[in-house]
């Protein structure tokens, strides 16, 4: 199961960081949308960060989760992953079996 | 998903109104069901893999699948078990008497056959009287020739 560790540089303290149904369904019963959180990055990037606590640490405080966000270097890659994190949740529940006859290869070319 | 299926997933009827506004925890709600119905439990899930709905998918599949198979193989021992009680109810025939129903059940997973080894050592005789039968025909041939030209020397002396 797809996971984040954060570590907290003022304490050393670790954070898993990830989702359940159950969380995406608390999220979304909260209001949150996803393809509306992508697009409103400053309000909708941060929830989807604070909502990420929700499965391993349920009771954290939202400042202590503002904090960890502000001190976070590369957010964009984090957003990214957490998308898909999020994603993935639903995306298992209709994909396909997998059949690689037929994917549509592609590669990147110099 | 066709309209003569089994409505294993409702929310995938509704695939022309897929342009609405899906709210995600009612899908979620909808689809737990017909999770559970496939084996899963409400924990798994909830708070289980993610990707653990797609292996219950396809083992509902081969789930199926086998449940066809028996049914099939249902209908062929009824099958069997009619035709063989069939002579019962046929007027115009005089031996009425019903055929025996199969000895044994269909041998699903028959065994490659092996040579049995009595058949290996029955093989390796036939060939050595053969060899010996050659080696016979071979020297009663050469006495022969030397014995007929024994004869032919004593006559021309």
């Amino acid at each position: 199961m797809a996971t984040i560790k954060l570590t907290d540089p003022e304490n050393n303290k670790e954070y898993t960081l990830g989702f359940s149904k159950k969380t995406v369904k608390e999220m979304a019963r909260n209001g949150f949308d996803i393809s509306k959180a992508v697009d409103n990055y400053v309000i909708g990037i941060p929830d989807l960060f604070t909502g990420a606590f929700l499965r391993y640490h349920r009771g954290i405080k939202q400042n202590l989760v503002d904090e960890l966000w502000e001190m976070i270097p590369n957010k964009a890659g984090l957003t990214e992953k957490l998308v898909t994190m999020f994603n993935e949740q639903l995306d298992e529940l209709f994909s396909d079996p997998e059949d690689d006859a037929k994917k549509v290869m592609w590669e990147e070319v110099q | 998903m066709g309209g003569g299926s089994v409505d294993l997933f409702p929310y995938q009827d509704k695939k022309e109104e897929a342009h609405e506004e899906v709210n995600v925890a009612d899908l979620l709600d909808k689809l737990c069901p017909d999770y559970m119905a496939m084996g899963m439990t409400y924990d798994e899930y909830w708070n289980g893999d993610a990707e653990l709905p797609r292996f219950y998918r396809e083992a509902h599949r081969l789930r199926r699948i086998q449940e066809n198979h028996n049914a099939w193989l249902h209908g062929l021992y009824v099958y069997h078990a009619m035709s063989s009680v069939s002579p019962l109810f046929r007027d115009l025939v005089k031996d009425h008497t019903a055929e025996k129903y199969l000895e044994q059940p269909f041998d699903l997973y028959p065994e490659p056959k092996k040579p049995s080894t009595e058949q290996q050592e029955q093989d390796a005789k036939d060939l050595a009287n053969q060899a010996m039968i050659k080696d016979w025909v071979k020297r009663a041939n050469r006495l022969y020739e030397e014995k007929h030209s024994k004869e032919g020397k004593a006559n021309a002396g």
